[in-house]
């Protein structure tokens, strides 16, 4: 069995809502991330679904201290990223990198691409002199760029191109783990899988470790081996890939994937259709956050439910569930 | 056969830009029946959104221009039409549901104001009058309370009752023909189940026809009963929808329903369609699609493909392939 290369113990990030101009004061917090634990292991990809507003987004910037957390620990290879200095987050920055959702907003305009490659090269100094122009073209040749394209700027490329550029930038100093944000959601359909393709292959050849945020829930069982389901803030449901698809038991889960359109016109849908719309992070519905929209929650567990908060638990096999059913 | 509700034959829309001449949609031809829903499906810059607003004439000018074909609703020719007699049909008769419910909302003006002003506007109802009609559309759409709701401005409406309410504007006027442009893209997908559940049920109650642009094949398989693949501006495939899934015949298809994951199946590898889509200035020559196509073959680079009919027992299937000639 690998060893654990990150471990995330019930990581909370509290935005504060402030009010008034000359004195301000705090009437309140967005409860982005509450209280979410996990594990990722060596060389595995770990996928993060959820809707907008859940917090997945939330949870990668803070492993990355993109964000600094309200409270709770995260540990790669060991170490409390949470509590490192300046000096110390510099160089846990070579072993983990990010690739943002927004291909187009990612990239700064006015810097060519081999320039934006480089970048993370000459910070952490893994190259010098011509010995960072060979690393650019040989990265630009890893993500299938010509290598002569690296004096263009990023316009001239298009979006499946601007994202393998920031695949490369991400590759550029050898990390170990790797946040994709969304890489695809911005992309065209034909040119999804060739970004996926991208992730997979670079994955067998560097050992590599995602985390892999997304809300396409049929993408993230492509890339992923364990697939992590958040709501509110919180995580409801971990399991393998397979099983959580075969055998989902949050509720919410059982939504989500009861939502997904088919591709074939002759199956004929048994959809869950959930009522209303996902409650406020500022005022989250008491106990368990999803038992305002919950079709599962019957008279025994009711009272449960509305007021006590449902354990993160192993149901069996590594298959997480936070629910008062089982 | 009773002539269908929307035909569309041989349009053609050109857009004038500082780097030449955009042949945004070029020959499009389909038509969609009352109670029917035709699916248009591409990627970004195929022209399906421009297909749209041309039915509605909405193309902006001077720059964009229907340069050919023939929009005929009901009988009567859109594209002959007065601006003042296209004025009252749409939003009327023909209306349209926009892809972005967070920008197409009028930000100063409660939600009833703007559903009122298409009621008042064509159906010529008192302001009171026009105000109980536009709660009844609000409840008929699945929003809560909705007497409060009428009053209150788009930042108080989330993403989904936003898309919603755009749904009552549309439906205010109880149209023949609805016109959806990706109305769920930028929904979460607990919300597009809801919102396409509401759209089928228009469909299946006021016998209205849907022309539903999208990206998303599984939305296709669901809800759509013809579709037509658009690529470079043309409509490449125009079938019915269990033949697209089942027997799909342009290599672009094909290629689209290899590359994307799919929920029910699990796959070792995707296999995507390689390249970009094209600069519609400069289109290749021949196919457009030729230079991504894994059939390609010489004949391809020069002559201009033909729309092939393979369909059988008079169901339509049209193809636009050179390669698929004779079969």
């Amino acid at each position: 069995m690998a060893e654990d290369l990150l471990v995330v113990k019930d990581l909370k990030k509290y935005f504060p809502i402030k009010k008034g101009i000359i004195i301000s004061k705090e009437v309140g917090a967005v409860k982005a991330v509450d209280g979410v634990s996990f594990t990722i292991k060596k060389g595995e990809t770990l996928g993060l679904v959820g809707e907008s507003g859940c917090g997945k987004s939330t949870t990668g910037r803070l492993i990355l201290r993109l964000l600094e957390a309200t409270s709770g620990q995260v540990f790669f290879e060991g170490k409390d990223v949470l509590k490192m200095n300046a000096t110390e987050l510099r160089d846990l920055r070579r072993e983990m990198q990010i690739v943002f959702q927004n291909p187009y907003a990612s990239l700064d305009p006015r810097m060519t691409v081999g320039d934006s490659i480089a970048e993370p090269i000459r910070i952490h100094k893994t190259h010098t002199g011509p010995g960072v122009s060979k690393r650019v073209r040989e990265l630009m040749d890893i993500v299938s760029l010509r290598p002569q394209y690296a004096d263009r700027y990023p316009h001239e490329f298009s979006g499946g191109q601007r994202q393998r550029i920031g695949i490369a930038r991400a590759l550029a100093i050898n990390p170990k783990f790797i946040i994709a944000d969304e890489p695809v959601s911005a992309l065209d359909v034909s040119v999804q899988a060739q970004v996926l393709n991208l992730l997979d292959d670079l994955q067998k050849e560097y050992n590599l470790t995602y985390l892999f945020i997304a809300h396409n829930l049929s993408t993230v069982k492509h890339i992923s081996d364990r697939v992590a389901v958040m709501y509110l803030g919180s995580m409801v449901e971990l399991a393998t890939g397979e099983e959580l698809y075969a055998n989902p038991l949050h509720p919410y889960t059982k939504a989500l994937l009861s939502a997904i359109p088919i591709t074939d016109p002759s199956v004929k849908l048994n959809r869950i259709l959930l009522e209303g719309d996902i409650p406020s992070p500022v005022n989250p519905p008491s106990g368990c956050k999803f038992h305002t929209r919950c079709f599962l929650m019957n008279d025994n567990i009711k009272s449960k439910c509305k007021s006590e908060n449902p354990e993160f638990k192993d149901v069996g096999k590594g298959h997480f569930v936070a629910c008062h059913l089982y | 056969m009773a002539q269908p509700l929307l035909q569309v034959k041989n349009l053609a829309t050109h857009f004038n830009t500082e780097e030449g001449i955009v042949k945004s949609v070029q020959d499009v031809s389909f038509e969609v029946n009352a109670g029917e829903v035709l699916g248009v499906v591409g990627e970004s810059g195929c022209g399906k959104s421009v297909t749209a607003m041309s039915i509605l004439r909405l193309v902006q000018g001077p720059q964009g221009k229907i340069v050919n074909g023939e929009i005929s609703f009901n009988g009567i020719d859109l594209l002959k039409l007065s601006e003042e007699e296209m004025r009252k049909i749409r939003g009327n008769k023909i209306s349209l549901i926009s892809q972005d419910p967070m920008t197409s909302l009028n930000p100063v003006l409660t939600i009833g104001e703007q559903i009122m002003e298409a009621i008042i506007l064509h159906q010529k109802l008192n302001k009171k009058d026009a105000k109980a009609k536009a709660i009844e559309m609000l409840r008929l759409v699945g929003i809560p309370s909705p007497a409060e709701r009428v009053d209150q401005y788009p930042h108080e409406f989330s993403g989904g009752m936003r898309q919603r309410a755009i749904i009552a504007m549309a439906l205010s006027c109880e149209p023949q023909l609805l016109i959806a442009d990706e109305p769920t893209t930028a929904l979460d997908v607990t919300i597009q189940a809801q919102i396409l559940d509401l759209m089928r049920d228009i469909k299946t109650k006021r016998n209205a026809a849907i022309v539903l642009i999208t990206h998303d094949l599984g939305v296709v398989a669901e809800m759509c009963d013809k579709v037509a693949v658009m690529y470079a501006g043309k409509v490449v495939e125009y079938t019915d929808v269990y033949t697209l899934f089942r027997n799909p015949q342009h290599p672009y298809t094909i290629g689209l329903l290899n590359s994307i994951p799919k929920i029910e199946e699990e796959k070792e590898r995707l296999e995507p369609i390689e390249g970009q889509p094209p600069n519609l200035v400069n289109l290749p020559k021949g196919c457009s699609f030729g230079p991504r196509c894994r059939e390609f073959q010489s004949i391809c680079g020069t002559k201009e493909p033909p729309v092939v009919e393979m369909g059988k027992d008079g169901k339509p299937h049209q193809v636009r392939c050179v390669l698929r000639e004779g079969n």
